[in-house]
């Protein structure tokens, strides 16, 4: 995968749709990949009842937006590698602004501020049908991933999310 | 929640259930589900849902201990993550109430999977809560204020 550039890879309709049908929390909540533009990587949330912060509103619970922010920001630091890697999450501060309202679905929009040796410092912003409602700041490690990791991120983009195959 | 039902629909979406309570804080359990999952190659809980189940952890607790019927309203949640948390093994938090104030309830959490020595995330929260409903046991122990 060497050379290969993470935003002209999330411009391909097929590798978009390989990274929502993702085993686990993207495909259960339904976080669609909206747009990776100029370092910005937005990523969409629909307000299921299922998610809500209250029986009596449809107002999406912080959980479920603290999710698509990771998430996003996780992406945006890979679109800022512009190269696979592998990263964990070292530290997430989110601040509520507002609760949101009963939109339809929450935007969220973050950005990798910079990369300080292997640490990367990432934004977020949360948004309603009213405006930006929630923030996020983020550091991440870069752990790089070997060889292993690597074929195993072919055999994702590639369709195949069974963890133990070794037939990339 | 599975044992009682919670007011929060979210958490009754995870299913985490309550396991024990005192004065001070409350423990949970998560069950491990392919749903929680982050990335599949590493087949470890999401984040955002570790930190999901914190805050719903921390929210039970304040209204459960101090008596809130209406939830705590979220200000902000910092999480740092010290270990990878495997998706196919339950997942436990602890949370403990450590400012119990007439406007804001601060409460600090941990998560863990097998043994409590094997920490895989630390958060803190700070909630608003409502005035009108004071917090009188924990009040009382010399804890109030603010």
């Amino acid at each position: 995968m060497d050379g290969m550039n993470m935003v002209a890879l999330l411009a391909r309709p097929e590798v978009r749709s390989v990274f929502e049908q993702l085993p686990g929390a993207h495909q259960d909540l339904g976080i669609e990949l909206v747009s990776v533009d100029d370092g910005e990587v937005r990523m969409r949330l629909p307000a299921a009842g299922r998610v809500a912060r209250r029986t009596t509103s449809a107002a999406v619970h912080a959980g479920a937006v603290i999710t698509t922010m990771d998430s996003a920001m996780g992406l945006s630091v890979l679109v800022h590698l512009s190269a696979p890697s592998s990263l964990a999450t070292l530290e997430l501060r989110y601040d509520e602004l507002r609760e949101p309202g009963e939109s339809p679905s929450i935007l969220v929009a973050a950005r990798c501020a910079g990369i300080f040796h292997d640490v990367a410092y990432v934004d977020a912003v949360a948004k309603d049908d009213e405006g930006d409602f929630a923030r996020a700041v983020a550091r991440f490690v870069i752990t790089g991933g070997g060889d292993d990791f690597m074929a195993g991120a072919m055999r994702l983009l590639a369709g195949d999310f069974e963890p133990d195959q070794g037939d990339a | 929640m599975s044992a009682e039902i919670s007011p929060i629909p979210y958490a009754n979406d995870l299913g985490f259930r309550l396991l024990s309570i005192s004065a001070r804080g409350a423990e949970f359990e998560l069950a491990s589900e392919e749903r929680f999952m982050g990335n599949p190659l590493l087949r470890a809980f999401h984040g955002g849902v570790i930190c999901g189940f914190m805050e719903c952890a921390m929210s039970e607790t304040v209204m459960r201990i101090l008596g809130y019927d209406a939830q705590p309203r979220l200000i902000n949640l910092t999480t740092s993550f010290l270990g990878s948390a495997q998706v196919d093994q339950a997942l436990r938090v602890e949370t403990e109430v450590t400012k119990a104030g007439r406007r804001f309830v601060g409460v600090y959490a941990r998560s863990y999977q097998g043994s409590v020595d094997r920490i895989v995330a630390k958060a803190s929260a700070l909630f608003r809560v409502s005035e009108g409903s004071p917090a009188p046991s924990f009040g009382e122990r010399g804890h109030g204020g603010g």
